[in-house]
This record gives C-alpha cells, sequence and structure tokens, in this order.
C-alpha cells in the first residue's frame, strides 16, 4: 500500500501517513473551508488501511487550531481507528497539546471520553 | 445539501435508509425493535458528537472574541500613534511654512538691497565718467569750473 503524504498550507494540515511503519500524523492547523473534501482523502486510505493493518498502528494528532468541521472530520477518523481496535487490532491515538493550550487539552479529554480506543493526551 | 458542505455524510445517509424503512413498514415487531434499538444507538452518538462540536465551536469563539479584543486594543494604540505623528507633521508643517516666509523676505531684501548697489555703482561710474571726461579731455572746462566754484575770474 502507498504512503500518504500531504504538505501542509496555510489552512490545511501536514499529513504523513505510512503504512510501512504504522505510524500516522496530523499536525498543524486545520481551517479549510472544505473539511470534508480535505479529510475525504486520509478516510479513504485509513479504510483501505484498515483491511489488512500492522501489527501496530500509531496515530499522532498535533493540531494547533482547527475548524468545527476539521472537528467532525477528526471525529471520523477517531471512529476509524475505533472500529480498527474493536476488531482486534492494536490501535492507539496520542493527542499532543502545547502544554499551554487549555482548550486543546479539553478538546482532547472530549475526545477521549466519547471513544473506545487508547488515546493518549500527550502535553508539549 | 450538496456534498461540500455535508459535514455528516455516514449520518445523512443512515437517516435516508432509516426514513425508506419507515416508509416501506414491512417489519415484524422484532425487527422493528431492532431497527429502533440502532437508531437510538446512533442518535446517542450524534448527540454526543453534537455535545463536543459545541464545546469546541464556543471555546473557538472565545479565542475569536479575544483575539478581537486584542486587535481593538492594538488598533486603538496604533490609532493614538497615528494621531500623534499627525500632530507632529502638522507643527513641523508650519514650522517649515514659517522658515519659507522667512526665507522670502530675505530673498526680497537682498533683491533690493542689489538693487541700491547696482544703482549706486551706476551713479558712481557716471560720476566718475564726468570726472575723468573733464580732467583729461576737457579740462579748461573744468578749470573754469573749479574758479567758478571759488569765485576766482
Amino acid at each position: 500500500m502507498r504512503n500518504l503524504v500531504i504538505e501542509p498550507t496555510s489552512k490545511t494540515p501536514k499529513v504523513i501517513l505510512n503504512a510501512d511503519l504504522g505510524i500516522f500524523e496530523i499536525t498543524g492547523r486545520s481551517i479549510p473551508e472544505d473539511a470534508i473534501g480535505f479529510y475525504r482523502k486520509v478516510l479513504d486510505w485509513l479504510e483501505e488501511y484498515s483491511k489488512s493493518p500492522l501489527g501496530e498502528t500509531i496515530f499522532k494528532f498535533q493540531l494547533e487550531y482547527f475548524n468545527t468541521s476539521s472537528s467532525k472530520c477528526l471525529l471520523d477518523i477517531f471512529r476509524k481507528l475505533e472500529r480498527m481496535h474493536k476488531n482486534g487490532h492494536k490501535v492507539s491515538i496520542r493527542w499532543h497539546y502545547d502544554s499551554d493550550d487549555e482548550d486543546m487539552a479539553e478538546t482532547g479529554q472530549d475526545y477521549q471520553a466519547l471513544l473506545d480506543v487508547p488515546f493518549e493526551l500527550v502535553p508539549v | 445539501m450538496s456534498q461540500k458542505s455535508n459535514t455528516f455524510p455516514e449520518e445523512t445517509e443512515f437517516l435516508k435508509k432509516a426514513r425508506v424503512t419507515a416508509e416501506e413498514g414491512a417489519l415484524s415487531p422484532d425487527q422493528w425493535r431492532n431497527e429502533y434499538s440502532v437508531l437510538i444507538t446512533k442518535y446517542e452518538e450524534l448527540l454526543k458528537i453534537v455535545q463536543v462540536l459545541t464545546t469546541q465551536a464556543t471555546q473557538l469563539e472565545s479565542k475569536l472574541e479575544k483575539a478581537r479584543a486584542q486587535l481593538e486594543l492594538q488598533r486603538k494604540a496604533l490609532s493614538f500613534e497615528v494621531e500623534g505623528l499627525e500632530k507632529q507633521i502638522q507643527v513641523q508643517q508650519k514650522e517649515v511654512t514659517k522658515k519659507a516666509q522667512e526665507r522670502d523676505v530675505l530673498y526680497d531684501q537682498m533683491g533690493r538691497t542689489r538693487m541700491m548697489l547696482i544703482v549706486l555703482f551706476s551713479v558712481l561710474v557716471v560720476v566718475v565718467a564726468f570726472t575723468m571726461y573733464y580732467l583729461f579731455i576737457d579740462t579748461d572746462k573744468m578749470i573754469t569750473f573749479v574758479k567758478k566754484v571759488r569765485g576766482i575770474q
């Protein structure tokens, strides 16, 4: 399976989905007008990956700012990872946030409470 | 709803299917119970998502409001600074105008002085020319003139 790499812009984050290592990253700022359009590529790629994932999958999120539409897309990604976890695959989510950013920490906690998948909050 | 603006594509799809199921209605009580149970689960899930999104939207609004207030403060500070600079420019413009007026007065005086010097020089040249003429060319007239002035016949 080919890796998916999307370079960041002023409105979209950097995306690295490395199928060889099972390590995925979304970093930066996510405020696209068409968040669904942007994250569809990620969701489609994940759907394909979830058919035969590696022994362990780690998804790292490090977002400085994102809009509400992106938040819904992140939830869709989390749900996919949750499904993989429920299907018996080892999946973990790491929510990196600026230790000064209480809102981002709170957002991570909200997601954590909503999901049934290992979800680690990592202050940086 | 267009695909671009639909942030809830899966939920919309589920709703469509649920609507079709309800309209067809050909289900046994057990199947209804099952469908209803799925609907409750989906509704519960959606409610949680909406709660999370609402909380985040409120946080974003709060951040935006803070940013707006900060911008307003900066705008006021800039406005104050611009006002000060404008006053400085006005003062300097007045100063420049005053200096220009002083320069004009000075130029006027210099012009008048120059003119006076030219007239004096011209008079001097005429006097010298006459004197030279009578001294060296028409000496008799000069002697007569001097004698006349001194009262000598």
